[in-house]
């Protein structure tokens, strides 16, 4: 299902130096915060630091997953879309059959004898 | 429960300095009875912005607050509008003349609690609530517009237009100041108890302002050099309501105000000033920085400073490092966003963004100050009936006691929590909208969101350290 789905094609910039210095000191001042508070708490710096790390490295995790949810999405949206565009199904559907033969009748004028009497 | 009454986070060195009596009463409990571990609050907390990340690229497709739509209310009567700016002003020379004239003991005063709480704390929240209502209330503004109107009429030429322009260049830099002073003021500066001084400054201020509005215009000085005119302006930009010129309320929807923000020179520091001051509040009552300050105060000591100045300088190093932390967090953010793609420059994209910090500069002034707002705040009670603190009983609430009662530890913490993660994912929320609205390629918005998320979970995770750590 997940490869089915054609993706954009990579990015090709390279992520620049600054940024991985940036964010390696970033890492540091965080591991060196939490040497100094030397508790528990310090594991709350983990999410961020987790996200960090895995960014700088260039990997977008769930990425794909997203691309895929995205792509349902804009599907199911496509498909509502072309539904309210359309007018009230009484109007549309064709007339079969008796129906047919009565529209037919009833925009032809009446007989001419019978107008007459 | 092993409830431990500590100097406070939401009123910061502010309260125990300020409020000696009522500090131990009222201040923010130590964290160390906290129901479960504070890293799991904050990997919950990241839990709840990293699924806010995932419904938002899923189910927020199109750009939805760029555009600020407006649904007209009512029209706020002229008298209103008058009355308020009266209020504003009455008010002031409350603050002057207790100032002046009332007890030199802080807490027994009107103006400190009114300047530190209500004016400090208050009206940031009333500004999100109901727009942006220091506009009215502003005296320094209303004074200068009454100049204005009454110099129209007798020298009409002189006063058609302001007889400078507002250097484009200085932008929000003023405001910038302005903000990092009331801050060194509050938290660092020895006498800043002193009712005496603040209204000395109060003055002061209103001086400048007055001078500055009448020289380069209301709107143009207030946006910009006004501290607290910016500030509170930026603030009301998150509220449903506004209104215009004319008096006209409007509704619109929540945030969307914050899309049409003016950035200018200044404005992404203006931001960060709000967030860092707040974290150093927090920060200077914790124990890492009760590790480092005596260093710092020793070391300039050791250059030859007197203690009291050595500890202002000392105190002076963490704000201003505080600051300089959030910019640098933020523009790490940048960077990251940056490498995702190259159509925007570093600086465009620091601007562009700029507005979701604004929510999460809410988030931590509420959550900070939460718990000085419910409390002290009720000290104006007694305050207005004697606002000398001379035994004064002029509404007869003289003997009105604040309740401590009213809210429990608990509550406040998870009022705190709530705050700091809607605080966050209003401001991923804000980036997001604004990626949708910069970026036509999908991969390129959603790999830029990834940073700004990276963001919002690092000022959460650290938001949420600064306020367990106070006092434990």
């Amino acid at each position: 299902m997940v490869a089915a789905i054609k993706l954009p094609g990579p990015i090709v910039t390279r992520l620049p130096r600054r940024v991985v210095a940036i964010a390696a000191a970033a890492a540091l001042i965080l591991a060196a915060a939490a040497l100094v508070v030397t508790d528990s708490s310090a594991l709350g710096a983990g999410p961020a630091l987790v996200l960090l790390v895995v960014l700088a490295l260039r990997c977008y995790p769930g990425e794909r997953v997203l691309a895929v949810l995205m792509a349902r999405r804009g599907r199911q949206r496509a498909r509502a879309g072309t539904t309210a565009q359309l007018p009230p199904s009484a109007d549309i559907t064709p007339p079969r059959g008796g129906l047919l033969l009565a529209r037919s009748l009833a925009v032809r004028p009446p007989p001419a004898a019978l107008a007459a009497s | 429960m092993n409830v431990r009454l500590a100097p406070v986070l939401g009123a910061g060195g502010i309260v125990a300095l300020l409020f000696p009596a009522s500090a131990q009463a009222h201040g923010i409990v130590g964290r160390a009875d906290l129901p479960i571990p504070l890293w799991l609050f904050s990997w919950a907390a990241a839990i709840v912005l990293v699924v806010s990340f995932v419904a938002l690229s899923v189910l927020w497709t199109r750009p939805q607050l760029q555009g600020e739509r407006r649904r007209r209310l009512f029209r706020l009567p002229l008298l209103v509008d008058r009355l308020a700016s009266l209020a504003g002003v009455a008010l002031f020379a409350l603050v002057l003349y207790s100032g002046f004239d009332g007890s030199q003991v802080s807490f027994v005063n009107f103006s400190v609690t009114f300047v530190y709480v209500i004016f400090w704390v208050g009206i940031p929240v009333v500004s999100v609530l109901f727009g942006d209502v220091f506009a009215t209330l502003s005296p320094w503004r209303s004074c200068a517009r009454a100049t204005r109107s009454i110099g129209r009429r007798l020298a009409p030429r002189a006063f058609a237009r302001p007889p400078l322009r507002y250097p484009e260049k200085l932008g929000q830099w003023p405001a910038v100041a302005v903000l990092i002073g009331f801050a060194w003021l509050e938290l660092v500066y020895v006498g800043r108890d002193s009712p005496s001084t603040l209204a000395a400054l109060s003055l002061a201020y209103f001086g400048v302002m007055l001078a500055g509005m009448l020289l380069f215009g209301v709107e143009a000085w207030t946006g910009q050099a006004d501290g607290f005119g910016a500030y509170f302006g930026l603030l009301g930009r998150m509220s449903a309501l506004c209104s215009d010129e004319s008096g006209v309320v409007y509704t619109r929807r929540p945030l969307s105000g914050l899309t049409k923000m003016p950035v200018r020179a200044g404005t992404v520091a203006l931001v960060c000033a709000v967030i860092g001051t707040t974290t150093f509040d927090g920060f200077s009552n914790g124990v890492v920085w009760h590790k480092i300050e005596p260093s710092l105060q020793n070391l300039f000591a050791d250059l030859g400073l007197h203690p009291t100045p050595a500890l202002e300088l000392a105190y002076s190093v963490g704000l201003l490092f505080c600051v300089a932390l959030i910019m640098g967090i933020y523009r790490l953010g940048i960077a990251g966003v940056r490498s995702v793609s190259r159509r925007y420059a570093t600086t465009e994209l620091s601007s562009r963004f700029a507005h979701t910090l604004v929510p999460i500069g809410f988030a931590y002034v509420l959550a900070h100050y939460f718990s000085l707002l419910i409390w002290q705040g009720q000290a104006i009670g007694y305050l207005a009936s004697d606002p000398l603190g001379n035994g004064a009983n002029i509404f007869g609430t003289s003997s009105y006691q604040i309740d401590y009662g009213i809210i429990s530890f608990a509550a406040i913490w998870y009022v705190q929590v709530a705050a700091l993660v809607a605080g966050h994912v209003s401001g991923l929320t804000l980036a997001h909208d604004r990626a949708l609205s910069m970026y036509h390629n999908t991969q390129e918005s959603v790999r830029s969101q990834y940073w700004m998320l990276t963001v919002m979970v690092a000022f959460t995770s650290f938001g949420l350290w600064l306020l367990s750590a106070v006092g434990t």
